[in-house]
């Protein structure tokens, strides 16, 4: 609960060396794209820097970057129309979802999955079926081990909808992988 | 409570925010249901892919611009 100090500049350098990577790497999960990923942390900076002054600190400044990486990430991806019109986040579990929950189960042993050098590329590769959202969310919860009030304040949504869009995303990629990892093809 | 109201509340029960009996009903039907107990499993071994191996840094370059950008103090 504190503003950026009495060096707003330093503040903000502070938070470039220590949440740089994980900042771009949250643009790169939702644009999927390395050069968007680099112009939304650009931007944000930008941003940041202008209205540092002002910032009072109802979150920690590092959260407040995140927020405005997110943001940024979400307009450019729909200014360059890469995922236009962007699908919509029901904010609620429904059918489709209980659908995909009984989606067939990975036959392969775990530790098989685990030891693969495809695994990763596939987990890439099935990020492209959720939605930026999802992406947003399971980046910092499951990837940056980041807790639930923690990625909620980052993305500026509720700790219930950050519970429902990381369910959504999980039991997407489950079913996306499936083939790969030795369920039926859904 | 069927499959589908119980799962939906996984993430609740992971965050430790699901009522007491539900958490009960929610442990007893994974010990007892095949289905549910390997999309519970399949779910936590998706988490454990997501902590191997590296994770992008962000470009040097980058870093470099940003902290220039800093330092004039233009956004």
């Amino acid at each position: 609960m504190e503003g950026p100090g009495p060096d707003p500049k330093a503040a903000l350098a502070a938070v470039l060396e220590t949440d740089g990577d994980r900042l771009y790497r949250l643009a790169l999960r939702v644009t999927r794209d390395p050069g968007l990923a680099e112009d939304a942390v650009q931007e944000a900076f930008a941003s940041a820097l202008a209205g540092v002054s002002s910032f009072r600190g109802e979150a920690r400044l590092g959260t407040w970057l995140h927020r405005i990486v997110y943001t940024k990430a979400i307009d450019l991806l729909r200014q360059r129309a890469r995922e236009a019109p962007l699908e919509d986040d029901v904010a609620e579990l429904g059918p489709e979802d209980d659908r995909l929950a009984h989606s067939p189960s990975w036959s392969r042993p775990p530790d098989d999955i685990l030891a693969s050098a495809e695994t990763r590329a596939a987990l890439e590769e099935a990020m492209g079926g959720l939605t930026p959202l999802q992406r947003a969310v399971f980046e910092l919860r499951e990837m940056e081990g980041r807790t639930t009030e923690e990625t909620s304040a980052a993305l500026g949504v509720s700790a219930g909808a950050v519970r429902v869009h990381l369910h959504r995303a999980r039991l997407r990629l489950r079913a996306r992988l499936a083939p790969r990892f030795g369920g039926a093809r859904v | 409570m069927s499959c589908d109201d119980l799962l939906r509340r996984l993430t609740e029960y992971e965050d430790g925010v699901l009522p007491a009996d539900l958490c009960g009903m929610l442990e007893a039907h994974l010990r007892d249901c095949v289905p549910c107990a390997e999309l519970r499993r399949d779910l936590e071994l998706l988490s454990g892919m997501c902590r191997e191996g590296p994770q992008p840094a962000m470009p040097e370059e980058l870093r470099q611009r940003l902290r220039a950008l800093i330092r004039s103090g233009s956004g």
